[in-house]
């Protein structure tokens, strides 16, 4: 982190407020991606000042700033639409753009569908199979007891540790291949969005070593 | 230059100037990757093209979007992590065709220049 005084700091917070706001008034952009670059380009700049060691300066920040230029005009340069829908005849614009919602809105249904599945796959299955065990039981012992152990409070606390265990395994799997190959998938998708990112990923893998955690608490306390 | 064509100019310049900065941007990153600071850099450097330092980000990002480029965030030895751009596989068909057809404008124009100019002599 590049040191700065106060008034250095102050004069970047507003700009990136500034343009924060901008950048909310065009929808076709990620805004909080071009402040991660604007951030990443003034970090750059300024750690590559002479004298390195002395926090920024309110003046040295104005350079760096003006030099950005202003932030009502960071969007000035960036075209606006396809071809196809800036030069064709407003009609087929509009049907473009509503075909092309179409096909995002399926792939993101797809998409969604198939990750909900994947993810609780490997739970379900262990709590089908528990459950499977439960009507099996009742159908080979009809009016009796319960088999030794099969309904008993720790026969349920081993299966919910399983589910969690290998649920938390399989979503740490999940994760962490998105995260390290989820930038190829966006770019097979491409030009449709795709709004996973490899932090994504990130967050999925530790939840699911969180919960694989949580679940060999479970089976192994 | 009168007030009335200096406007025009302005205002074509402005227009010219969008499409070259995508295309500018897209051939910065055509032999390897590099992350905003350099690029901005790069083009900064290429007389009138970039203004606004800032301009870039929107477009790196309006580029991604499209698929053309594809971006990693990576650790710096120097700093925070910097986010390098590198073209996809769209990026580099889509570029080849730019470059192509940016050639043959220049050429053409400077062809009808050429022949001005010879009418001229």
């Amino acid at each position: 982190m590049i040191e700065m005084t106060d008034h250095a700091r102050r004069r970047l917070e507003r700009y990136l407020s500034e343009a924060r706001r901008t950048l909310r008034g065009h929808p076709d952009l990620d805004g909080q991606e071009v402040l991660r670059g604007l951030r990443e380009h003034v970090d750059a700049e300024l750690g590559g000042r002479p004298g390195t060691g002395e926090p920024v300066t309110a003046a040295e920040m104005d350079a760096v700033l003006e030099r950005l230029g202003p932030p009502d005009g960071l969007a000035g340069e960036v075209r606006t639409g396809h071809a196809a829908s800036a030069g064709g005849m407003p009609g087929a614009a509009d049907r473009e753009g509503v075909r092309g919602a179409l096909v995002r809105l399926t792939v993101a249904a797809v998409l969604a569908a198939g990750t909900v599945v994947l993810l609780l796959a490997p739970g379900a299955l262990v709590w089908g199979q528990a459950q499977i065990g439960g009507v099996l039981d009742a159908a080979w012992n009809p009016g009796g007891p319960p088999l030794p152990g099969t309904r008993s409070t720790d026969y349920w606390i081993r299966v919910g540790g399983t589910v969690a265990a290998v649920t938390g395994v399989w979503w740490a799997v999940v994760g962490g291949a998105s995260a390290r190959w989820g930038g190829r998938v966006r770019e097979a998708l491409a030009p449709l969005p795709c709004p996973v990112r490899a932090r994504h990923g990130r967050v999925l893998a530790g939840a699911g070593l969180v919960l694989a955690a949580a679940g060999a608490v479970l089976l192994f306390r | 230059m009168d007030h009335v064509s200096d406007d025009f100019v302005e205002n074509w310049t402005t227009q010219t100037r969008k499409g070259l900065l995508e295309l500018g941007v897209l051939n910065a990153i055509r032999e390897r990757r590099r992350y905003g600071y350099e690029i901005v850099k790069l083009l900064k450097a290429v007389p009138g093209l970039v203004i606004s330092e800032g301009t870039i980000y929107p477009i790196l990002g309006r580029l991604e979007r499209e698929g053309l480029t594809t971006a990693s965030l990576e650790p710096s030895p120097e700093g925070p992590a910097r986010k390098y751009y590198r073209l996809t596989q769209r990026g580099t068909a889509a570029l080849t065709v730019m470059n192509e057809r940016w050639d043959a404008i220049g050429r053409g124009i400077q062809a009808i220049r050429s022949e001005d100019h010879d009418r001229d002599d």
